[in-house]
């Protein structure tokens, strides 16, 4: 299970750059479906991506599905040369994104995204329009009911974001 | 590697047969159920799942694997 109650808290408290994206975002604009990490995008510049690594060292972050005793180390300089992060945390699945396909990076989203606010913590989330946009790029069969139910909200709501 | 950015250019967003297909199947009545309820309300409705979720899969494991 996935603290995402904390972990937002957490990420917001060390002053991180991020976008909520994927199916919390979703959750976040009405869907019904149910999901069991948190996706963010997040900025990648230095200052940011030393937050980021500073903000989880305390929980314990390590590749999820990677055997134990890698010599996996969770700094700045692991996240530089890296992109894209499946980790397992004490506070739960957490998937850090530098880019997506379909959206590109944290700059490219920005306006794209608005501010949410829950758990006294205020951040950013994908808005519904380009979370289908996405979705539609990934071009995944897994993914057809959460773009009906994405694209069925959008209707309900009668706006686009 | 794919470019995310070329893929964000040559998305197109007009209606697709097979999602419209989809569609027809999304329970909306859970939709505007969730429409009425805060961000903050929605999560947490998403968390309680994921311990609803925890617990059905340790009883699981219990009943079908014999564990306890």
């Amino acid at each position: 299970m996935v603290e995402i109650d904390s972990l937002l808290g957490v990420l917001g408290r060390a002053g991180v750059e991020f976008i909520v994206v994927g199916g919390v975002a979703a959750i976040a604009h009405g869907s019904a479906r149910f999901t069991q990490d948190l996706d963010v995008v997040y900025r990648r510049t230095p200052e940011n991506v030393d937050r980021l690594a500073s903000a989880l060292e305390p929980y314990s972050p390590y590749l999820r599905g990677a055997p134990p005793g890698l010599p996996f180390r969770w700094d700045s300089e692991t996240i530089h040369r890296g992109l894209n992060f499946t980790l397992t945390t004490t506070l739960g699945p957490l998937d850090l994104l530098g880019e997506i396909i379909g959206g590109g990076g944290y700059d490219d989203l920005l306006p794209y995204s608005s501010l949410i606010s829950a758990f006294g913590v205020q951040c950013y989330c994908l808005g519904l329009e380009r979370l289908i946009h996405v979705k539609r790029a990934a071009g995944r069969a897994k993914d057809l009911d959460a773009i009906a139910e994405l694209e069925a909200l959008r209707n309900e709501r009668g706006s686009p974001d | 590697m794919s470019d995310p950015k070329r893929s964000m250019l040559s998305v197109s967003l007009e209606p697709d047969p097979v999602i419209e297909l989809y569609k027809r199947d999304v329970d909306r009545t859970l939709l505007r159920e969730n429409l009425k309820l805060t961000v903050e309300e929605r999560l947490q409705n998403l968390m309680r799942m994921q311990r609803v979720a925890e617990e059905m899969r340790e009883a699981g494991r219990r009943a079908f694997h014999g564990r306890d």
